[in-house]
């Protein structure tokens, strides 16, 4: 399930294609504004895949939101940072960073059966990337979108090439989604949540799909996801996100095998899992806090058993426990 | 789709024939037609003449089936005033009656979808308040009144414009402007509220992440879209703009078929009124049906040839 050589120390260590420095995201609303994503740093390097995890509203998407700058127009970048190949993306112009999306870096969305325009035809929306992008004749782009299709693995893709988005079924049209993301062989693809509205079969096939490509084109991959089974299958790295915070970066395994952070260990607890024989699941409890009752200290404090008084008032700072882990705790898990 | 056609013709037949019997009926409720051409104390013999000559002598069922069989055969019947045919009538009057609605309909869907676009695109800002403002208050406003005002401003105080007739494009320019300015403003409204459906789908976001250029989000992806609720609620205005210039051929002492329907109604010139009402009606019911092929163009979701409806 997962590749151990793929997780060395060496790999992350590697100058990272895009470094997210102390993002900070807030959504201006009528009572009062938010601060959905707070002093968020991430970081992932070309033929990686780092796994960007967390609960609803944990601030997950609007990061990478922000890093394409694709934010709604109530939400707002504070602060922060977003290299991409030592760029500041947060700097650029609107036509440079226009000319980046869909060309450098790519991005799938969670529902594709709602993402992709109804009125235009499969083949003309994927041949508009490259059409944007590359410099390619009509017929050149046409052939290059059939070989596309052919790649994400839709069937007859003569005939799918002029078919409508109605006309496909979830899983084909988070394929299509996916042609239409790398048609310009982005250096990174974000994929928000890209399998969450399909089927149970689909997503695997998808995901299977996505790291093939990741190593066939050599792309950095940003997975988001609130499911831990996708993690495990498909990332490389993993971020951990709590109330707009990141609060654990790791290796996959590591992450699994001694999670540092009480609000990690609690989602891995609520796992059911083979190697592991529980009666009943365990689950956190509460709910994640939503951002109007976001407070200054350990946003999982008032959830976690092992708080203290040092925990409410003040942010926890990372602990770097390795070159490859860190965790803002102030009682992390003690490592077996 | 033979049968998709097949089922809308015989209902455009249906709803022409429920027209036509419609109009005949209170047309002939509505008054004598005599005593609106002879004086009072015309002889009752000489009245008869006429009567039978008209032929409105017959009993009411007599006439409706004599009618009915000269519509089926392209007659028209006579105007009772002066002799001439009806169809001859209505249609040397037609090409200025289309000369104005055309304009007016051109003009007002570009200028429409074109305001309401930009309403939508600069949500909540001075430019949505101002093109609504204007746009409420433009349709809101009865076109008589409207017409009124624009005489008084552009013809009596400024002396720019003529108030009536159809000698040159200047004559054109007032009762188009009040015909244009309701129908624009009701147009810019729907394409509003159109567009801002459109513009907060997810697929408007996937365009923007493939780094298309605004004006290409715009064009490309957004309009075809919002175009489909936007050419349902022009096709509807096509007949509220023929009811319009009527009233606005009228106001500007326009030639046009409109105007001859209103001296007709006032005379109970039978002939003439229906065969107008019997056109209105056609061309309404061949602009639904054009909305109708339009939509199987612009929602590929919709198969006009499987048969199946909206």
């Amino acid at each position: 399930m997962i590749d151990p050589s793929n997780t060395g120390p060496d790999a992350a260590r590697a100058t990272p294609l895009l470094e997210v420095r102390g993002l900070s995201v807030v959504f201006d609303t009528p009572d009062g504004c938010h601060r959905v994503v707070d002093n968020v740093d991430l970081q992932v390097s070309a033929g990686r895949t780092l796994g960007l995890v967390g609960e609803s509203g944990s601030g997950k998407s609007v990061t990478c939101l922000a890093v394409l700058r694709l934010l709604a127009v109530r939400g707002r970048v504070t602060s922060g940072e977003v290299l991409f190949q030592g760029r500041d993306l947060l700097k650029v112009s609107e036509e440079e960073m226009e000319a980046l999306r869909g060309c450098q870096i790519g991005m799938v969305f969670q529902d594709p059966m709602v993402s992709l325009n109804p009125v235009r035809t499969i083949g003309w929306q994927i041949a508009e990337s490259l059409h944007l992008h590359q410099n390619l004749s009509k017929s050149g782009a046409a052939k290059r979108t059939l070989e596309l299709l052919d790649l994400v693995g839709i069937p007859e893709p003569k005939t799918r090439f002029g078919e409508y988005p109605h006309q496909f079924s979830g899983g084909m049209s988070q394929r299509a989604m996916i042609a239409m993301a790398i048609a310009c062989q982005p250096k990174l693809l974000i994929a928000d949540e890209p399998t969450t509205a399909l089927d149970v079969t689909i997503q695997a096939q998808i995901l299977e799909l996505l790291s093939d490509l990741k190593k066939e084109l050599d792309m950095a991959l940003i997975l988001i996801t609130h499911d831990l089974g996708v993690i495990a299958e498909a990332a490389d790295d993993v971020a951990v996100m709590y109330a707009g915070r990141v609060v654990e970066e790791a290796p996959v395994l590591d992450l699994f095998d001694s999670p540092l952070h009480h609000y990690t260990m609690g989602l891995l607890n609520s796992l059911p899992r083979i190697d592991r024989s529980v009666d009943r699941l365990s689950a956190i409890e509460g709910a994640a806090p939503p951002p109007q009752d976001f407070v200054e200290g350990c946003r999982f404090e008032p959830r976690c058993g092992h708080c203290d008084d040092a925990c409410s008032g003040v942010r926890p700072d990372f602990s770097q426990i390795s070159d490859t882990r860190r965790v803002a705790c102030m009682h992390p898990v003690a490592a077996t | 789709m033979t049968r998709y056609v097949l089922i809308k013709v015989l209902r455009s037949i249906f709803t022409l024939w429920i027209v036509v019997s419609a109009v005949f009926l209170v047309l002939r409720a509505s008054g004598d037609p005599l005593y609106s051409v002879f004086s009072l104390g015309t002889p009752e013999a000489t009245l008869d003449v006429f009567r039978a000559k008209w032929g409105i002598d017959k009993s009411i069922f007599e006439q409706y089936v004599i009618y009915l069989g000269d519509i089926l055969r392209g007659d028209f019947g006579t105007s009772f005033f002066d002799g001439q045919s009806a169809w001859d009538l209505v249609t040397e009057r037609l090409p200025k009656t289309l000369l104005l609605g055309g304009t007016t309909f051109v003009i007002s869907v570009i200028a429409g979808v074109l305001l309401g676009t930009i309403a939508a695109l600069k949500r909540g800002t001075v430019w949505d308040r101002g093109i609504m403002t204007a746009a409420v208050a433009s349709f809101s406003m009865p076109s008589y009144f409207l017409a009124l005002l624009l005489i008084l401003l552009f013809s009596l105080k400024l002396r720019w414009l003529p108030t009536a007739g159809a000698d040159t494009w200047k004559h054109l320019i007032l009762p188009a402007t009040t015909l244009g300015l309701t129908l624009s403003g009701s147009i810019a409204r729907f394409t509003r509220s159109a567009m801002l459906e459109v513009l907060r789908q997810s697929y408007m976001r996937t365009a923007r992440a493939k780094g298309a250029p605004r004006w290409r989000q715009i064009a490309w992806h957004a309009l075809p879209n919002a175009a489909i609720p936007t050419v349902t609620v022009i096709g509807f205005q096509l007949g509220w703009l023929i009811g319009g210039s009527v009233v606005i051929e009228t106001v500007f002492a326009w030639p046009g078929a409109g105007r001859l329907f209103i001296t007709s109604v006032g005379v109970r010139d039978f002939a003439v009124v229906q065969l107008f009402i019997l056109m209105v009606a056609s061309t309404v019911i061949l602009a639904n049906l054009l909305v109708d092929i339009l939509y199987g163009f612009l929602d590929p979701r919709i198969s006009v040839t499987g048969g199946g409806g909206k």
